[in-house]
């Protein structure tokens, strides 16, 4: 049996292993390419690649932990105390819903004032949930197949991107990435950190299955089911995110941190405008399939805490845990976007400390499943 | 039971039928009575093979022949005679003899093997299926010369009794694929089955979607072809059209040429349909986004060719495109209902005459319709999905003048969700690309040589990988 008759698309969490790298992939991307860079350039100023780069590796060590947890079955398979996993799992489902709230108005910002001109949010927002919702409907494998969809899609648009494209960015601007001051990273690092975290997601997979299937000495495309794959799939995320932040440093230089968005300004992968018009618009396509994937992996997480807690399952738990979800996020981020100071202490303080909490909790959880199952072997 | 009892229990099992035939002859000595619809029945055969035997010789030495060119076969009742009768045999009732005889002499009109009309080649073989199972059995038999080519019929229908038969290479396809065709055939329960067609419905795993799980084929040399990959065939009689599962979405890009042709050409040819099925389903949508939200897309000399022709048009962008869509699809309709001459002639009046007087009188533009007769040329180089790109394209003018690029964003999104999810008899419709089977990529949209395919498609289960030596490889 391949990988084409052994994984059902079931609405539960098993993914296939190359699902799960992708997934990992489109965790580590997804809000770091467009929403972050300003941020960074605010606090860290060139040295934001450097930033990157630290926190990238942060990420790395946590979506470790999180994969031992997935490979033990998920958080709530966890060979631990009920309460303990309680614990872990509300920890884990406010973050998630901090998450939603935080990124579905991030994402609609940038849908409300690149494409619609300045269009108010909040029906952006309604609209984008709603859509989120029936997307991630279909769980964690659909999603996953979606990605391996996206490749080609992705491929298709690199290579356009690398045909058609000129940029306008000054070389000398990017200079300063190499420059030993420290001054501003640290507070970078923390400022960044709402955007990292992601790889919690993980922990809620069940790739015990998966496994099984490689331990059994299968061929054919189960072969894929080696971390040499997850390795270079995040290899290429670190040279995009790297190569991204090089190009957007050596574009803006010291204006960087007044752009709001890295694609807003139509500068940074500018295309021959007089015939093909600008090359953005494939890049934002492909990047709005990234963040719609991204709020579903975030949204299935979430309703997957919420069912933990409260031991329910079936669809109609799901659906209320959907709605409930998508209506929290709704309304905290309409509070958060009142005022810009609101939402900056928001993002850059609350999301940050609610990072550092769940990481650990994560990080303690993968801890735990790799505990047990030395423990088992042995 | 007498003749005349049994003569009046044929006749109202047939409710008077004026073309049911009753007559009476001799077996020996012994007086019988023959029933048989006329119209199914070859006379001369029944003649020369069963009246002339029978009146010179025993029963029993004539059913006995172990070689007669009338089979025949016993029940025990005239009302188990009754549907065997409707189906074509002819009965024959002895007088005293506890048993009825049903010889088969069946003989009727039939098409001969001819190129079907939908699936005409190049180069390439040119027979296609016809009406009749016998036929279609053996244009297979003649193509794969197995024994373990097995063909296993039911009758499905109540009042149709149509022979329906499942075809599978028993050493290559997977035993669950064919168990699950015939479950889900024995699971039908209907009144009549018409045309393989009626079939699709029951065994597609998603019968809602827009998207056949189901293949449908006319030519005997494609499905030889999928039978050696691992698909099932299901052949009914009275349709020409066979179909064949699993079925995924990569099939509808292929042609059975593509197998006759050089590869890069056919590498070329397929990336080419894709692009045809994207311009179909996009172009038309992103055409509306652009004029009605995010312009900036365009390069400013062509927004400004685009603003000079919409310019005085009465419409709304999106109505207009609503309408030229909907025109184009009742000239579609009307072209395959009229007859062949007629058609040619309304597709000139509503490609020449409607489309260019249209736009001379201002009420159409002209990008308008040069957008939907693209558009619509490629929704023909994916002929077997007309009907579900057309219905899609328009999906996705609505999503764009809702939401503009973002509204096709989200239904491109959501589309490729659900063909992501399909499976049609345990394959994943989306397989080689997702999820991604490297082997399989071979004779994807890049193919590859025949030497190179050393196996089987892995996204068709089947029980024997091995395709190709690799002693026939060429280094």
């Amino acid at each position: 049996m391949t990988d084409v008759q052994g994984i059902q698309l079931k609405r539960d969490r098993k993914v296939s292993f190359s699902q799960y790298a992708l997934i990992a992939v489109a965790l580590f991307l997804a809000t770091k390419a467009c929403t972050l860079p300003s941020v960074l350039a605010d606090a860290a100023g060139a040295k934001a690649v450097w930033v990157v780069l630290i926190l990238f590796a942060a990420e790395c060590v946590l979506l470790y932990f999180c994969t031992k947890t997935a490979r033990a079955g998920g958080l709530f398979a966890l060979d631990l105390p009920r309460g303990a996993r309680i614990a872990a799992g509300s920890i884990l489902l406010l973050f998630f819903a901090l998450k939603l709230a935080a990124f579905t108005r991030e994402i609609s910002t940038y849908f409300a004032l690149s494409l619609f001109e300045n269009v108010p949010v909040l029906p952006v927002s309604v609209i984008l949930l709603v859509f989120t919702c029936l997307f991630a409907y279909g769980g964690y494998a659909s999603l996953g197949r979606v990605l391996e969809i996206f490749v080609w899609l992705f491929i298709f648009v690199f290579l356009f991107v690398i045909i058609f494209t000129r940029t306008e960015g000054d070389l000398f601007n990017a200079i300063a990435i190499v420059n030993a001051d420290t001054e501003g990273m640290g507070r970078g690092i923390f400022r960044a950190l709402g955007w990292f975290g992601d790889s919690a997601v993980v922990a809620l997979l069940d790739l015990s299955g998966t496994r099984q299937t490689k331990e059994k000495g299968k061929s054919g495309s189960e072969r894929l089911g080696n971390s040499k794959i997850l390795a270079a799939a995040l290899g290429v995320s670190c040279l995009l995110l790297v190569v991204f932040y090089a190009v957007f440093t050596s574009v803006y230089g010291e204006a960087a941190r007044m752009t709001d968005y890295a694609f807003i300004k139509l500068s940074a992968f500018r295309a021959n405008t007089d015939e093909l018009g600008s090359a953005d618009w494939p890049m934002i396509t492909l990047w709005s399939v990234l963040s719609f994937v991204y709020l579903g992996l975030i949204l299935l997480a979430g309703k997957e805490c919420a069912l933990g807690i409260f031991g329910k399952s079936g669809r109609k738990a799901e659906k209320t845990a959907f709605a409930l979800l998508s209506l929290f996020a709704l309304v905290l981020s309409v509070l958060v976007s009142d005022e810009a100071a609101a939402h900056e202490t928001f993002m850059t303080g609350v999301m940050s400390i609610a990072t550092i909490i769940a990481g650990a909790v994560s990080a303690l959880a993968g801890g735990a499943a790799l505990y047990k199952s030395k423990v088992k072997y042995e | 039971m007498t003749l005349a009892r049994i003569r009046t229990t044929i006749r109202t099992a047939f409710g008077e039928s004026s073309d049911l035939t009753l007559f009476e002859g001799k077996v020996g000595e012994r007086d019988c009575l023959y029933a048989a619809f006329e119209a199914m029945i070859d006379k001369e055969l029944l003649e020369s093979s069963v009246i002339r035997p029978l009146a010179e010789k025993d029963v029993r030495e004539v059913i006995g022949n172990t070689y007669s060119p009338a089979p025949v076969k016993t029940v025990r009742t005239a009302e188990e005679a009754v549907p065997e009768i409707a189906a074509g045999a002819t009965a024959l009732f002895i007088e005293g003899d506890s048993k009825v005889y049903l010889f088969s002499v069946k003989k009727w009109e039939r098409r001969s093997v001819s190129e079907p009309p939908t699936s005409s080649v190049l180069k390439g073989p040119r027979e296609g299926f016809t009406e009749d199972i016998t036929v279609n059995t053996s244009l297979l038999r003649r193509r794969l010369r197995d024994p373990h080519l097995i063909v296993h019929e039911r009758k499905i229908g109540r009042h149709t009794s149509t022979a329906v038969a499942v075809c599978y290479l028993s050493d290559v396809a997977a035993k669950e694929t064919v168990d699950l065709v015939n479950e889900r055939l024995s699971n039908i329960d209907i009144d009549g089955i018409i045309d393989s067609s009626y079939l699709t419905k029951f065994i597609e795993d998603e019968p809602t979607s827009l998207f056949p799980q189901v293949g449908a084929l006319e030519k005997p040399d494609v499905v030889a072809a999928k039978l050696l990959e691992g698909r099932v065939a299901i052949l009914v009689d009275g349709s020409p059209i066979v179909l064949t599962v699993p079925h995924i979405l990569l099939e509808s890009f292929q042609d059975s040429q593509d197998y006759f042709k050089r590869n890069s050409r056919v590498t070329v040819t397929r990336f080419l349909r894709l692009f045809g099925a994207l311009i179909a389903l996009f172009l038309p949508a992103v055409f509306v986004a652009v004029q009605e939200f995010q312009y900036q897309v365009l390069p400013l000399k062509f927004l400004i060719t685009i603003l000079n022709s919409t310019n005085g048009t009465p419409l709304s962008p999106t109505l207009e495109m609503v309408l030229v869509l909907i025109i184009f699809d009742i000239l579609n309709e009307a072209s395959v209902r009229m007859p062949r001459y007629v058609g040619m002639a309304l597709s000139i009046v509503g490609a020449i005459v409607l489309g260019e007087t249209a736009v001379s009188a201002g009420l159409l533009s002209s990008p308008a319709v040069l957008v939907t007769a693209l558009s619509s040329i490629g929704l023909y180089l994916v002929p077997d999905d007309v009907g579900t790109y057309s219905l899609l394209r328009l999906v996705f003018v609505a999503a764009a003048a809702l939401l503009g690029v973002l509204g096709i964003l989200f239904a491109a999104t959501l589309l490729v969700r659900h063909l992501v999810t399909l499976r049609s008899f345990g394959s994943n419709y989306t397989a080689p690309y997702a999820p991604l089977l490297p082997a399989d990529l071979k004779d994807g949209f890049v193919k590859r040589e025949i030497t190179d395919m050393l196996t089987r498609p892995e996204s068709i289960a089947n029980r024997n990988p091995t395709r190709l030596k690799k002693e026939n490889k060429h280094d």
